[in-house]
């Protein structure tokens, strides 16, 4: 309930400080949400595509050795549903266990497959991670969003952030069972390729203020 | 019902505007207030007409009116409820403007190709802060300040927070287009704060009279293509109408259409003159009027052009989708950046002591 709040709160304060524009995704239901990641306000303008009351049912994928302790920790806890993720675990597939417990739980997924923020404006090369999960889950949607502008406002580096205008744009959604028949191991590579294209393609495409 | 809620949204805000007008004994406002709401009802009716007839411009009159309707209401409603309303509103404007502005501009970190470095961040964020700065002073009608602190203590500060940063490479271009921004967008348009403080009716006979421009010039400039397509090849009229004021910019638009326009918004700015307020030096006169009126319609033109040279040369068409059948906020307000701080002087400088 307390969450909800002050996600009402973020909500006004990013549409007049950012501009962001509500767009609703096509698939509301239990979906996988990739973006790609430059800043901390990611995450919030991600959650504003999804209704505000099924904001708890939105698990957020985070790195362990970030989100665990000090103040990160504490308002990450405070704001999202969050799942920490052993970016260093010896065994990825046992580090992914959690999220695909909360899949199964009927949750949605918010994950960054570039693994971490990186230089501003830069998409690095997707995970395999994700595959994985959209392979084990082949009828659950992965919907890929595009966010325009981001890496203005809050670079890594920066500690204030600076208004511009930010537009999320949601993609069209992949399903696991499309990339099923190329196998485990060539359709996680593949559908992972595929995001990574879809999410680059749009960046190019519309010019930043769109 | 997204639709209807809409559309009982708008009427509220309209009728809460109206009546609140009313209450406050503003006349002049609720008179032009209400030729506004029938000048856009009869546009809602010719664009419902053009669709049921399929006329090729239907839907794009249709998206505009509908903004119209919104842009009028959202406005009217700001100057109508509070003195403090009517700044932040304005000041939430200088904003956004300023932040599309920002937003245009590819920022990269390569020297070559870029507009804006990831460094430039602190100085962008000084411009944003200066505008609550600008809103306090216009509140308290401190005008010494109001008028030279933006081109005066705000242009200093970004090559000191530039020497701050310890950087060479590329500071001329950064530094030039931040000035630029904060120049246009909190100071020349930065004026319509202090416009309130002379009475909330010159701001909107500025801002009526600029927007009324801009679709004159459309319709003005249509007829005369029109007449000019009938004319002989080497007549001296065609000649005359067909002369460019800037092709690259805009190939569209003439010295003949402009100018007709400029005349058509003096003539009508001769209209307001009994709904304006009396000034500490008197009245405003005719002929006074006539004249502010015809420097809205050359500005106005100017003003239309300047960011089209700007969109052209970043390379984009629209400077935003805030605003559907418009295109961004960029785009409606960027007349008004030259003909507000204009109007402005030439009220202050004839009629206050």
């Amino acid at each position: 309930m307390v969450r909800i709040v002050i996600h009402a709160i973020c909500r006004c304060l990013i549409s007049l400080f950012f501009g962001t524009q509500r767009a609703k995704i096509p698939e509301s239901r239990q979906c996988i949400v990739v973006a790609n990641h430059n800043t901390h306000i990611d995450t919030l303008v991600l959650l504003q595509l999804f209704p505000l009351r099924g904001v708890n049912r939105v698990r957020v994928v985070a790195a362990k050795d970030y989100f665990d302790k000090g103040p990160g920790g504490i308002v990450g806890r405070l704001l999202f549903n969050l799942i920490l993720l052993d970016r260093r675990s010896k065994n990825p597939i046992a580090a992914m266990a959690p999220i695909e417990e909360a899949l199964r739980a009927g949750d949605s997924v918010l994950l960054f497959p570039e693994g971490t923020r990186g230089e501003p404006g830069v998409v690095r090369p997707f995970k395999g991670g994700i595959g994985k999960l959209a392979l084990d889950f082949p009828d659950i949607a992965v919907q890929p969003v595009c966010l325009h502008g981001i890496e203005r406002t809050l670079p890594r580096g920066g500690f204030c952030p600076v208004p511009f205008n930010v537009f999320a744009e949601p993609l069209t959604p992949v399903y696991g069972r499309d990339f099923a028949p190329l196998g485990p191991s060539q359709g996680r590579k593949a559908l992972a390729a595929h995001l990574e294209k879809a999410i680059l393609e749009a960046l190019e495409g519309k010019p930043h203020s769109a | 019902m997204r639709q209807l809620l809409g559309k009982a949204t708008l009427l509220c805000i309209v009728g809460v505007s109206l009546s609140l007008l009313h209450a406050h004994g503003q006349a002049a406002m609720f008179s032009v207030m209400a030729v506004l709401v029938v000048v856009l009802a009869a546009f809602s009716i010719l664009w419902r007409i053009m669709l049921a007839r399929h006329a090729a411009m239907g839907p794009e009159i249709r998206d505009r009116t509908i903004t119209w309707w919104w842009m009028v209401a959202v406005f009217m409603l700001a100057l109508s409820t509070h003195r403090l309303v009517s700044f932040a509103f304005l000041g939430f404007l200088c904003f956004a403007s300023l932040r599309e502005y920002y937003s245009m501009l590819p920022m990269t970190e390569e020297v070559e190709s870029r507009l804006l470095s990831f460094k430039d961040r602190g100085a962008i964020l000084a411009s944003y802060l200066s505008i609550p700065v600008i809103i306090y002073l216009a509140y308290i009608e401190w005008y010494n300040l109001f008028i030279i602190l933006v081109p005066v203590y705000v242009f200093l500060l970004v090559p000191i927070l530039f020497i701050l940063q310890d950087r060479t490479r590329g500071c001329l271009k950064s530094m030039g287009i931040i000035t630029l921004g904060f120049l246009f967008f909190v100071h020349n348009f930065g004026h319509c704060l202090f416009m309130i403080n002379m009475g909330p009716m010159v701001l909107l006979f500025c801002i009526a009279l600029t927007e009324a421009r801009d679709l004159l010039s459309f319709w003005v400039g249509k007829g005369f293509g029109r007449l000019a397509g009938r004319l002989a090849d080497d007549s001296w009229l065609r000649r005359m109408l067909e002369c460019k004021i800037a092709v690259e910019i805009s190939p569209k638009k003439t010295w003949s259409a402009g100018f007709v326009s400029a005349v058509l918004v003096s003539l009508l700015s001769l209209l307001f003159l009994p709904l304006m307020p009396e000034f500490p030096a008197g009245r405003l006169s005719t002929g006074y009027c006539a004249f502010v009126g015809f420097m809205i319609g050359t500005l106005g033109l100017f003003g239309d052009l300047a960011f089209s040279m700007v969109k052209r040369d970043i390379g984009v068409k629209d400077s935003g989708n805030v605003l559907p059948g418009h295109g961004g906020i960029i785009d409606r307000v960027d007349s008004l950046i030259f003909t507000i701080p204009v109007v402005f002087h030439l009220i202050r400088w004839q009629y206050y002591y």
